[in-house]
């Protein structure tokens, strides 16, 4: 597994355990089989590219509920929204700074990606609530 | 009562950052602003003891709020903590160098947040 993999999974785990209180069990390369909210983050800097977060709509209804420490039937559609943008905001801060620890990066305002099924296959996925793998999590050098 | 201003242009994140504050006892009134360009308006009206600012906001950043803040007599004494996703040292001694009192990496706990604001306020709140 590459060293930018390593990093990618070290911290999405990190993540996840000081946001929200959770474990993250890596799954591999795999298919979210579900409706999903999806953000990206472009960056620029040593490398350009981009890091995009997927989570089913059901985690991500969750993970707002726990970030917010409120019932998950009070969180608002665009609060999850909002949820999905800052975990990736994060996340790829948390992936490149981990991968190369001296550079400096510039990153854009995350941006809303279509929602609803994907057929895309991540390059990492993550398993945070029922098990299956809920959480995929992909980044693209050179775009 | 401490007043605590929260930059950033993530709804979700002010609320984070304000609830992290409150849950740890302190007696703060928040204030709010989407970006910097709001952040300096309602920093000259409310005076606050305290600014939390995101570095990566549409209009005018965080980069330039400290700047603004520090070259306003008005302002300039307000400690300004910038709380980034942004893990890039050189970007933290940037801030720094530039007036900010601390910076912090996202997800900073609320612990380390009360910890931070005490600091920066001698212990007040």
């Amino acid at each position: 597994m590459s060293s930018l993999s390593n990093a990618l999974i070290a911290a999405v785990g990190q993540i996840v355990e000081s946001m929200y209180f959770r474990q993250a069990v890596y799954s591999g390369p795999s298919t979210l089989d579900a409706s999903v909210i999806s953000a990206s983050v472009s960056f620029s800097g040593p490398l350009t590219g981009k890091f995009r977060v997927a989570l089913t709509s059901r985690l991500a209804r969750e993970l707002t509920a726990d970030f917010l420490v409120a019932e998950p039937s009070e969180i608002l559609p665009s609060e999850v929204i909002s949820t999905t943008r800052e975990l990736a905001n994060i996340a790829c801060g948390t992936v490149l700074s981990a991968w190369l620890p001296s550079a400096a990066f510039d990153f854009e305002t995350p941006q809303d990606l279509e929602t609803g099924h994907t057929p895309d296959c991540f390059a990492h996925t993550f398993a945070l609530s029922c098990g299956d793998p809920d959480m995929g999590v992909d980044i693209r050098i050179g775009s | 009562m401490t007043r605590v201003l929260v930059v950033d242009d993530s709804p979700v994140m002010r609320r984070y950052v304000a609830r992290s504050l409150t849950m740890t006892g302190l007696e703060v009134s928040i204030y709010e602003a989407g970006n910097g360009s709001d952040a300096i308006a309602i920093a000259s009206d409310i005076r606050p003891d305290f600014v939390i600012t995101d570095l990566n906001m549409p209009g005018m950043s965080g980069s330039e709020l400290v700047a603004r803040m520090h070259a306003d007599p008005g302002l300039r004494r307000v400690p300004v903590l910038v709380l980034s996703a942004d893990r890039g040292r050189s970007r933290a001694s940037e801030l720094l160098d530039a007036g900010a009192v601390a910076y912090l990496t996202k997800p900073a706990t609320p612990e380390l947040l009360r910890h931070t604001l005490m600091t920066a306020l001698g212990g007040r709140p």
